[in-house]
């Protein structure tokens, strides 16, 4: 490992990103809230200025923003959808009508604030979501959804999880191997005899998961799990004044955002969203 | 008080008329060392697990009996009071990993038996210590050896500071070097700390050097208990049973030195057989003749092989098989032998250098164009098994290859009746037992009727007779022609079968050649590995000052 | 309450889900819908881990989800609340259904077949309905493309888990049976 990274879910990151250190409580309150902000506004303009603060906020806590790179694929994915959707199918009425097509659908300039909206919105939850993901380690989760009041058994289970997750991807790729050396034609030919061998591999991954079920349980118990009285954590985590004015902001933002939807037309899209 | 009590214990799974165990009674003094020995399907595994009180309360199935541990009714107290005094390390290593990194492991039970923190931290530290993996406290599971994450799991076992560790088959999977290190920790612990050990191993070389007693168990029962020596006396009754006998062991009884018992270990047999040593003659046994004229069926050309994550698994390797040879590929974990037999069957294709594998280049070949020429049998037979009867699984091979359903049967039939199957063909492959899984995958391979065999560690897991019967099987297979090569720890199977051995260590050659030369000319080499020779190589080898690699080189002469 | 065993069936199930949903994602995508996959694999696993598991497959199977579809599009409201918990709702329809039927999962008599014929299509059919309504909710398409979504998804889930989760259950139901954690009495 590099020296000055932390080892996170699925990458490394800078030691100097600010909510690497954040209490796990203040990831798990962040990630919710910084999707259900965007969900509650429809405007595009406050969705802009949304996606903007959580940008500039992410550059001075020195986030890694190189990494959203990795998702620019899927948004643009979700864009052709979004286009194809609006354009060819809906009749959000406007000021000027840019296409109409034979069958009922039409263009209009709402139509393209809306589809800017819907954008937007799926931004700021991509980036959102992402800067926290970034700096969540595995043992973030657990105290996490535990400090939220999560059973620890449950929480521990997501963990697990991931754990297993490494473990089924080798098994798969051993079955795989083993029908191939019984010459089981998996790359190549009529696509419906692929798709026959290949379900017979679900067969050994089954028999091995049902094992290995078997064996985790035993496992877990002889570890005295779950626990039954008072249970220590090992990692401690301390909350710090960042913490706290991280969630107080949080907190207010989105009390704020809920107020401003409820007393004024700022944040709403008139027809929304069911246009 | 003794630690362990078991009366008239019985046991059967709901879903079954068998009983597993019929009226198993034996008993454990506070800080002994037992072994548990037995063929597969005795009960062991049952016997651990009901032992440390887990079996009766997550199981659905019938208990008669009493299980008593420390004094407590372990079929009827909580097993979260039971796991503060028992601990068990389980065979796969990877499945009681549940953690992401060595120090949360293990500390895993002592959070959960709300140990303090500081508590929690210096046990964690000591255990680590003492199994020596402090500096790994955090390591991932994937950063990590089978054997390491084995002591890591004694570790986890350690720090809750048991009265009673039980060991089911947990080097099954460790290299020479790694089953020794973890027998060698759990007898430390044994005397420093003065914990009750049971352990469960096929190992019965490694095994006597360390047991007070041993725990024999057949078709559910038990069917001797007493201290090593004499159990393994009784040679005839546990080979009837199908249990191995510690090699020396076998010497001394065959040329009746049997004065005060027969000795267990390569020691005490060279004591025991001092008197006998002017007598003792070696047969040559059959004389290994390099097949240098033979049709080269696979060769290696300065082959490296590098994963994507950068480990070089083979650096530079070149080495040719010839048609008829019996091979085996031995090394420590993480050598490269099944990166080497990967490359042979073109599942994978080399970074650099070239594999050619009767005349094809492997590189221009994919497996399914290798397979019915050449055969792969995996060390866990479960990722080979996908059909739903016995019969469909060996037929699927023969149906990829278009053949008439006419030929299909008969090649089913004779694969079956060649690894003992027969009458089983509309079994379901995974209610089989794990001896008959493995030569079902065998059968598998064998109704293709390859030219070069492949077989990974054919014998991990499996017990005396079944390990024996697959590798007899191998032996009739090379006579007929084919050509054999095996990946395997077992030195003494490849003393007994294979003619010629090639070692890897680190990706590299470490020496390869005839199997009594590598086996009595690179004794250094190999113990710089971690590897020894058989307990009759070594035995021989002191007595004799020649090597002998299988108990029937040993005889008696007539004096001059 | 949840015990080690509850726990295991979710971990394993979601573990032994998560790489086969990013296969599905990568192999099978839709064109015009994002991380979406026409042959979702995973399903065929889930709702059998679920029929013979009971709720704790069924959440295993939702965390698969929510974590291979976060792998690509993020790990989202929008995500979470349509594909993921889409994927939790799916089996345990199919589940209800075989209770309310007092079918079996072995698929042995006629009774078990019908309640598979009929409940994997009515699950699929209620996942597609929540998925593509929470997808038009979050703005994401429209209505004239919604029922192309449901459609897409009732077609790609139930054929997913018609391949794959049939001859799961009939090889292995009675396998299964045998273990402690199998919902069904005899």
């Amino acid at each position: 490992m590099e020296k000055g990274k932390v080892r996170t879910f699925f990458t490394y990151v800078d030691e100097r990103y600010a909510l690497v250190r954040a209490h796990p409580a203040v990831k798990i309150v962040s990630l919710v809230v910084l999707n259900v902000i965007p969900w509650i506004i429809e405007a595009p303009v406050p969705l802009a200025s949304f996606l903007t603060s959580l940008l500039l906020a992410a550059a001075l806590l020195k986030a890694p923003l190189s990494k959203l790179r990795n998702y620019l694929p899927y948004l643009l994915l979700v864009a052709q959808a979004v286009v194809l959707s609006y354009v060819l199918g809906s009749r959000i009425p406007g000021n000027a009508v840019y296409i109409e097509f034979p069958w009922g659908c039409y263009v209009t300039d709402r139509t393209l604030l809306y589809m800017a909206s819907v954008m937007l919105r799926i931004s700021s939850m991509l980036v959102g979501s992402t800067l926290i993901f970034l700096s969540l380690r595995d043992t973030d989760v657990v105290y996490g959804l535990k400090s939220l009041g999560v059973p620890f058994a449950a929480a521990f289970a997501f963990n697990l999880a991931l754990r297993f997750s490494a473990l089924f991807l080798d098994d798969y790729a051993r079955v795989r191997d083993a029908m191939l050396l019984k010459g089981a034609k998996l790359d190549a030919g009529n696509p419906l005899e692929r798709a026959k061998l290949l379900s017979r591999t679900a067969v050994p991954l089954m028999v091995i998961a049902v094992r290995r079920m078997q064996d985790l349980s035993f496992a877990l118990e002889l570890k005295s799990f779950p626990p039954s009285g008072k249970r220590t954590y090992l990692h401690q985590f301390r909350w710090s004044r960042f913490d706290v004015a991280a969630l107080a902001l949080l907190a207010a933002t989105t009390a704020g955002v809920v107020v401003a939807k409820m007393v004024s037309p700022l944040l709403s899209f008139p027809g929304w969203p069911f246009a | 008080m003794s630690a362990v009590r078991v009366k008239d214990l019985w046991w059967r799974y709901h879903t079954s008329r068998e009983w597993i165990l019929k009226g198993v009674d034996f008993e454990v003094e506070r800080g002994e060392f037992v072994g548990i020995v037995g063929p597969s399907g005795a009960g062991k595994t049952t016997l651990c697990l009901l032992v440390a009180g887990v079996l009766s309360k997550s199981v659905k199935g019938e208990c008669k009996g009493r299980v008593e541990l420390f004094g407590k009714d372990a079929l009827r107290t909580g097993v979260r009071q039971l796991s503060e005094e028992v601990a068990i390390v389980l065979q796969d290593a990877d499945t009681q990993f549940v953690t992401m990194r060595v120090l949360e492991e293990v500390a895993f039970p002592l959070e959960n038996l709300g140990l303090s923190r500081e508590e929690i931290l210096e046990r964690v530290s000591e255990a680590l210590e003492f199994v020596g993996m402090k500096g790994y406290e955090w390591k991932h599971p994937h950063e990590l050896s089978g054997g390491q994450k084995q002591r890591v799991a004694i570790a986890a076992a350690l720090a809750k500071r048991p009265r009673l560790l039980i060991l089911d088959e947990a080097t099954s999977d460790l290299d020479p070097l790694g089953k020794r290190e973890v027998l060698s920790v759990v007898s430390r612990l044994r005397k420093e700390y003065e914990v009750t050990v049971m352990i469960v191993d096929h190992n019965t070389d490694d095994l006597v050097k360390f047991v007070d007693r041993v725990i024999v168990l057949e078709g559910g029962r038990v069917a001797a208990f007493g201290e090593p020596r004499a159990i393994f006396s009784r040679i005839e009754q546990l080979r009837t049973i199908g249990i191995r006998i510690p090699q020396p062991t076998e010497v001394a009884f065959k040329l009746g030195a049997a004065n005060g018992g027969l000795p267990l270990t390569v020691e005490e047999a060279a004591k025991a057989l001092a008197p006998l040593k002017e007598r003792l003659c070696l047969l040559n046994g059959d004389a290994y003749e390099s097949p240098s004229g033979c049709e080269r069926l696979v060769s290696f050309t300065d082959v490296t092989y590098v994963y994507e994550d950068g480990t070089v698994a083979l650096d530079g390797l070149s080495l040719n098989i010839r048609k008829g040879e019996f091979l085996a590929v031995i090394g420590p974990n993480g050598s490269g032998k099944t990166t080497m037999a990967k490359l042979m069957v073109s599942l994978i294709k080399p970074t650099s250098g070239r594999v050619e594998v009767m005349g094809a280049d492997t590189r221009a070949v994919s497996p399914t164009m290798l397979f019915s020429k050449v055969g792969y049998v995996f060390q866990n037979p479960d990722y080979q098994l996908v059909c739903d009867t016995v019969y469909d699984e060996v037929a699927f091979p023969l149906r990829q290859l278009g053949l008439d359903e006419e030929e299909v049967r008969e090649r089913v039939q004779w694969a079956l009746a060649s690894v003992g199957l027969t009458g089983l063909e509309e079994t379901p492959p995974f209610f089989l037992s794990k001896g008959e899984r493995q030569r079902l995958a065998l059968a598998i391979v064998l109704a293709v009727k390859p030219q070069l065999l492949i077989v990974d560690e054919p014998t991990t897991g499996q017990d005396e007779r079944n390990s024996r019967r697959i590798a007899e099987l191998l032996a009739q297979l090379n006579k007929a022609g084919v050509t054999i090569v095996v990946i395997t720890h077992d030195l003494r199977l490849v003393s007994e079968y294979a003619e010629r051995v090639v070692v890897l260590n680190n990706g590299r050659l470490v020496t390869e050649g005839s199997t009594r030369k590598v086996f009595t000319e690179h004794l250094e080499t190999l113990a710089s590995i971690g590897l020894e020779p058989p307990p009759v190589t070594r035995l021989m080898k002191e007595l004799v000052g020649r090597p002998a690699l299988t108990v029937r080189e040993v005889v008696l002469c007539e004096r001059a | 309450m949840v015990d080690a065993r509850k726990v295991a069936v979710t971990a394993v199930t979601a573990g032994l889900c998560l790489p086969l949903a990013l296969f599905a994602i990568i192999l099978v995508p839709v064109p015009g819908l994002p991380a979406a996959s026409g042959f979702w694999i995973p399903a065929g696993f889930y709702f059998v881990m679920t029929l013979w598991f009971g709720v704790w497959g069924a959440l295993g199977g939702h965390i698969a989800t929510f974590l291979a579809m976060g792998y690509f599009q993020g790990f989202t409201l929008q995500v979470w609340a349509d594909g993921a918990l889409g994927d939790l709702i799916a089996p345990l329809v199919a589940l209800i259904v075989f209770k309310l039927m007092g079918a079996h999962p072995d698929l042995k008599d006629r009774k078990d077949k019908m309640a598979w014929l009929i409940g994997v299509p009515i699950a699929s059919l209620v996942c597609g309905l929540w998925v593509h309504t929470v997808n038009l909710y979050f703005g994401v398409i429209t209505w004239p493309f919604w029922w192309v979504g449901v459609l897409t998804y009732f077609i790609g889930d139930s054929l997913a888990v018609f391949i794959v989760g049939t001859p799961l259950l009939r090889s292995l139901t009675s396998y299964v049976k045998q273990s402690p954690m199998y919902i069904w009495r005899d």
